[in-house]
Parts: structure tokens; C-alpha cells; sequence
């Protein structure tokens, strides 16, 4: 349904390319799964996804390559007038923070109205009608004293609510959802989760889950791809990743976890340093504990199987 | 060491013009007890009251009612120069380690406040001692002239764990210290944590709202809901023996639990 071919994404500052901060990426989504793109902050993942809407958070940052297909049309070919009848209606991004996301001088009725007033030929009664079936659908309580709130007068659950509300009211095929559940306590993050995998199983809609959250993938995600540096370091379904991870950023990563059933107040395996701009091939070699001289020069995708494969030369001997 | 007693706060949510304000309670009567070498952890959800209780711990904001006592003595009314010594001896260290240090000081300035304020260090005792602090919490003595602006997130909440122990305080309070940083640097700030407990053998009180992280961390865990304790014990015990159904709910939606189901 959506692919993402050779994506490069680059920071442009007076027309000179700086530095390259999507390097390479391929990622391809079908119909009726969901997705999840896991990474640390700065690996790029946000930038992929904002891709995906031809979209670009800032105007230092251009595409500089690759290709977005989405049902056939290459995304990042379409003007204005194109995208804005594929934005929205077609592909929905819940953006990170729901507070922001909101304008906060419009009631959470005219914002949901927004969408249908643009896309649809609706008439106002009917426009109240289907914002108060979406709110009940997100299980959102009390909703017909909701479509007269402002933001502010909601809780971040309940923000984050009316956004995958407003991400299904236009039937999209696809919901890019950008970190869902960060800002939410646990006891909500289930609830959140949940809608996205109705979403999927009833209304055969593809999700792209954004998160750091291991925890979030298990629960929801069916394919991963692991991010780190702006290149995809291991990619594959997920219960093959999440049970031999071959990326020794991954497998880190799962470690670094405390879970319920680790010994308390020993020390946890940790990944070494900082995420920064790798001097070398490898973008994990600084903080790598197996990397040697030959990660230096060379990196090669090596396909482990058919349902998964991973960005490191060592990967087939650890 | 510290605890309290029957503390209760609310604030001004919307002010009526006529008649009463609408208040929320954030504390309803909370008693708590930090014993000297042990880490208590404080899990909840937002606006369960766990931030209010630290900052009434620190004496940053002021109960409405309760008693607050450091090591035997009520010091809930004392002014400011008679809490001095508490002050030096109750640190703490928050969640967001960009607004937590001035932007405008290096980081030998920032370190070397607290020396200057409560010890009688020379200029020359005061540089080797921050350096040896740097070393001491993972970062290299050569960064002592950097400004915040030049590490990243881990770096600095580790610049912030250093600020909060130079002065070898008997109880840390750490607010959500880790909830803003990536997994990866998550488990190397816990473990600096764990490793600085060891050494310095402050008592400390660890807030997040991640159960994982509490629970490998603390002796004692607290758990609030709605303004109240509604459980406090011993790690496993918590665990092992879960009686409130927050607690009980807290612990299902784990997400190894959920998937078990």
C-alpha cells in the first residue's frame, strides 16, 4: 500500500547540503497491519514518518531523495492542491504531543468539523452527528459536553483520544502515529493501544506506530524496523526480532529494559555513550561492543531470513 | 531521616468571583516515612500527587496542613535561615534536564555553587573537587568549562546528579529523573544511581511513573492514587502480596502481564 524507497532526508542551510539525517531508508507497509518504527531521539524515525505526508517539520530540512508510493502516486511528486486531498483523508498523522497538535482557541467540535467541512459536503447537523458517534467510538466519556470543551479542559488521555478520533473520521487507509503513548500514564497507554489494534482488525486500516517503547511494540506492532544514525539497522517481523535481535543496537536495547522479572538493584546492561554522529560506515560503531577494524570501512545488509534482516557484518556470527 | 505527617495541599483550579473557589486536592492527608540508607520509590499516575509530595519533602511549596519532620524535628514553620543546614543536606534532582541548568553558566560555575554557598573550600579545592565529581558521575574532567547547550539529554541530568550529591547529602529526591531520556541512557542513569547510593549511602526518594524502573530500583515502594498512599511496603511484598486494586490494575497493565491475558 505504502512504500518508502531510498529516502534521504538532509539538513539544507543556505542551499548547502550539512548533513545527512534520513540516510537510505526503505520501508514498506501493506494493508491491515500495523508497523512500528522504534529508534532513539534524533535516529530519524519522526522524519520518515513526516515524510510519508510529504510533510517536513522545518524548512532547513528537504528530501533530498527517494520516493514515497502510496496505491501507485509518488507522494513527494504531488503539488498542493494534491496532497491536500491525501492528507487528512487518506493518511492521518497524529502528531507527538496532542496539546500542541490542537489549536486551542477552537472547540474539539469545530476541530473534528474541520476535517469534514473541507473533505466532505456535509451539512452542519449532520457534521455534529458524526463528531459525536467518533468521540463515542474513542470511548471518550461524556461526549456531547466534549464537542464544547476546549483543549485545555481536557486531560492528555483525553487529547490524545480526540486526535485518533479525528485520525479515523475520514476513513483513512492509513494512521501514521507519532510516539501515541509517551506522554500517557501506563494505565491509559493499554486503553490507547487497543483502539489502534481495533483500528486494524475491524476497519482493515494500517498503522505506523513511532516509539522507543519495547513495550508498545510487543503489545501491538506486527513488522518492526529498528532505526538508528537515520538508516533502518534491523528490520523483520516481530516476534523473530524481539526473540533474536541481530543488530547490536537492538539487542541493547531489549536488554537495557528493566522487566518484571529482572533482580532488583543490580546494574542494568547498558549500551555505552552517546547517540552521536558516527565518524565511521557503522552509524553504531562508536557505541558497539563487537565492532572491529573491518566496521570501519564496510557495512552490508545481511539477510538472516525471509522475514528478517539486519545492517551489521558481524550480525551472522553473535 | 524525613517524614511527614497527615500532609494535605490543594490548589486554586478556578477562581469564583462570589462564593468559593473550586480547589483540587492534590494531597489528601498523606504520612510518610524515608529511613536513613534505603530508597523508596513513588509510583503513580499524573496528578496523583507524587510531584506535590516531593516538592513539599524539599519545602519548595507549603502544606496546608501536616507536620514535616527531619531527623527528629518539626522544621514545617522554620524560617529560611534556620533551614540552612537542611538546604545542604536534602537535594534534588528533577525531570528535564534542559530547564534545570542555566544555560548561561559553565558547568564549573554551576557545580561550584553549592560549594560556595554551604563550605569553606578554597578556589583551588572547589575546581579539583568538581572535576573529580565530573569523573565520579561518567563524564571527563575536560568538559568542566562546557556549557549546557553542549551535551546531550543523559549528559546533562548526569551534570545534575552531580550538582545534587557534591555536597554529600544525607537524602537525594529525584522527580521522573529518567522519564525524559532515550531507553538506551535510561539504564545507564539508573545504574549511576544505584552505583552513587552504594558509595554515598544517602536515602533517596525515587519518583516515576514507570513500575519497571521502581521497582528495580527501591527497598520500599509507595504507591499513589488520587492524592493518597494507598499502598506502601516492601518491594516484593508489593508485588507478592498486592492488596489495593489500583495497585493491582497498575501491575496487570504491564505490558509483559498484558500480553499474558
Amino acid at each position: 500500500m505504502l512504500e518508502v524507497n531510498s529516502l534521504k532526508i538532509a539538513l539544507v542551510e543556505q542551499g548547502v547540503q550539512k548533513k545527512l539525517l534520513v540516510n537510505d531508508v526503505n520501508i514498506k507497509i501493506d494493508q491491515a497491519t500495523i508497523v512500528a518504527l522504534v529508534g532513539e531521539s534524533g535516529s530519524g524515525k519522526s522524519l520518515t514518518a513526516y515524510s510519508m505526508l510529504n510533510l517536513m517539520p522545518s524548512d532547513n530540512l528537504k528530501i533530498v531523495e527517494g520516493k514515497v508510493v502510496f496505491n501507485g502516486k509518488d507522494i513527494l511528486k504531488l503539488n498542493e492542491e494534491q496532497l491536500r486531498t491525501i492528507r487528512g483523508a487518506e493518511i492521518f498523522m497524529i502528531p507527538q504531543d496532542p496539546l500542541t497538535a490542537l489549536n486551542p482557541v477552537l472547540t474539539i467540535e469545530e476541530q473534528i468539523g474541520e476535517l469534514f467541512k473541507y473533505h466532505t459536503n456535509l451539512n452542519k447537523k449532520e457534521i455534529r452527528e458524526r463528531c459525536l458517534s467518533l468521540l463515542e467510538s474513542v470511548k471518550l466519556s461524556n461526549p456531547a459536553a466534549r464537542l464544547k470543551s476546549y483543549p485545555h479542559q481536557l486531560s492528555g488521555g483525553e487529547r490524545q483520544r480526540v486526535l485518533i478520533a479525528m485520525s479515523i473520521a475520514l476513513n483513512p487507509s492509513l494512521v501514521v502515529a507519532d510516539e501515541p503513548t509517551t506522554a500517557l500514564d501506563v494505565s491509559l497507554q493499554a486503553g490507547i493501544l487497543q483502539l489502534f489494534t481495533k483500528m486494524k482488525n475491524e476497519m482493515g486500516k494500517s498503522v505506523v506506530i513511532i516509539t522507543h517503547d519495547f513495550g508498545v511494540v510487543k503489545m501491538i506492532a506486527e513488522h518492526i524496523y529498528v532505526m538508528y544514525g537515520g538508516r533502518i539497522v534491523e528490520e523483520g517481523d516481530k516476534d523473530e526480532i524481539l526473540e533474536n535481535p541481530a543488530h547490536p543496537y537492538t539487542i541493547g536495547l531489549l536488554k537495557s529494559v528493566p522487566s518484571i522479572k529482572s533482580v532488583p538493584k543490580t546494574p542494568l546492561p547498558m549500551i555505552k555513550g552517546y547517540a552521536e554522529k558516527s565518524r565511521y560506515f557503522c552509524p553504531f560503531f562508536e557505541r558497539c561492543d563487537i565492532s572491529d577494524s573491518n566496521c570501519k570501512e564496510q557495512f552490508e545488509y545481511t539477510i538472516l531470513s525471509s522475514k528478517h534482516t539486519v545492517l551489521c557484518i558481524k550480525a551472522k556470527r553473535c | 531521616m524525613l517524614s511527614c505527617e497527615n500532609i494535605k495541599k490543594s490548589f486554586v483550579i478556578k477562581k469564583h468571583p462570589f462564593g468559593s473557589d473550586i480547589r483540587i486536592e492534590a494531597l489528601k492527608g498523606v504520612n510518610f516515612r524515608l529511613s536513613a540508607n534505603e530508597i523508596v520509590g513513588v509510583v503513580g499516575e499524573s496528578g496523583s500527587g507524587k510531584s506535590t509530595l516531593a516538592r513539599i519533602l524539599l519545602l519548595l511549596t507549603k502544606p496546608d496542613e501536616g507536620k514535616i519532620f527531619y531527623k527528629g524535628d518539626e522544621i514545617t514553620s522554620k524560617s529560611s535561615t534556620e533551614l540552612n543546614f537542611f538546604r545542604k543536606e536534602v537535594q534534588a534532582v528533577f525531570q528535564d534536564p534542559y530547564s534545570s541548568l542555566n544555560p548561561r553558566l559553565p558547568i564549573i560555575d554551576t557545580l561550584s555553587e553549592p560549594l560556595k554557598l554551604y563550605s569553606k573550600l578554597t578556589q583551588k579545592e572547589i575546581y579539583l573537587k568538581v572535576a573529580e565529581m565530573l569523573e565520579t558521575v561518567g563524564l571527563s574532567s575536560d568538559d568542566i568549562y562546557k556549557y549546557p547547550h553542549e551535551f546531550s539529554g543523559g549528559q546533562r541530568q548526569r551534570i545534575n546528579i552531580a550538582r545534587a550529591i557534591i555536597l554529600n547529602p544525607s537524602i537525594l529526591i529525584a522527580d521522573e529523573p529518567v522519564s525524559s531520556l532515550d531507553v538506551s541512557i535510561q539504564a545507564q542513569i539508573i545504574n549511576l544511581f544505584l552505583m552513587l547510593q552504594r558509595q554515598y549511602k544517602f536515602s533517596m526518594l525515587f519518583i516515576s511513573h514507570d513500575l519497571r524502573i521502581v521497582r528495580h530500583i527501591s527497598d520500599k515502594i509507595a504507591v499513589m492514587y488520587k492524592g493518597e498512599i494507598v499502598e506502601y511496603g516492601e518491594r516484593d511484598s508489593i508485588f507478592e502480596r498486592t492488596s489495593h486494586p489500583y495497585t493491582k490494575s497498575l501491575i496487570s497493565s504491564l505490558p509483559e502481564n498484558l500480553l499474558e491475558k
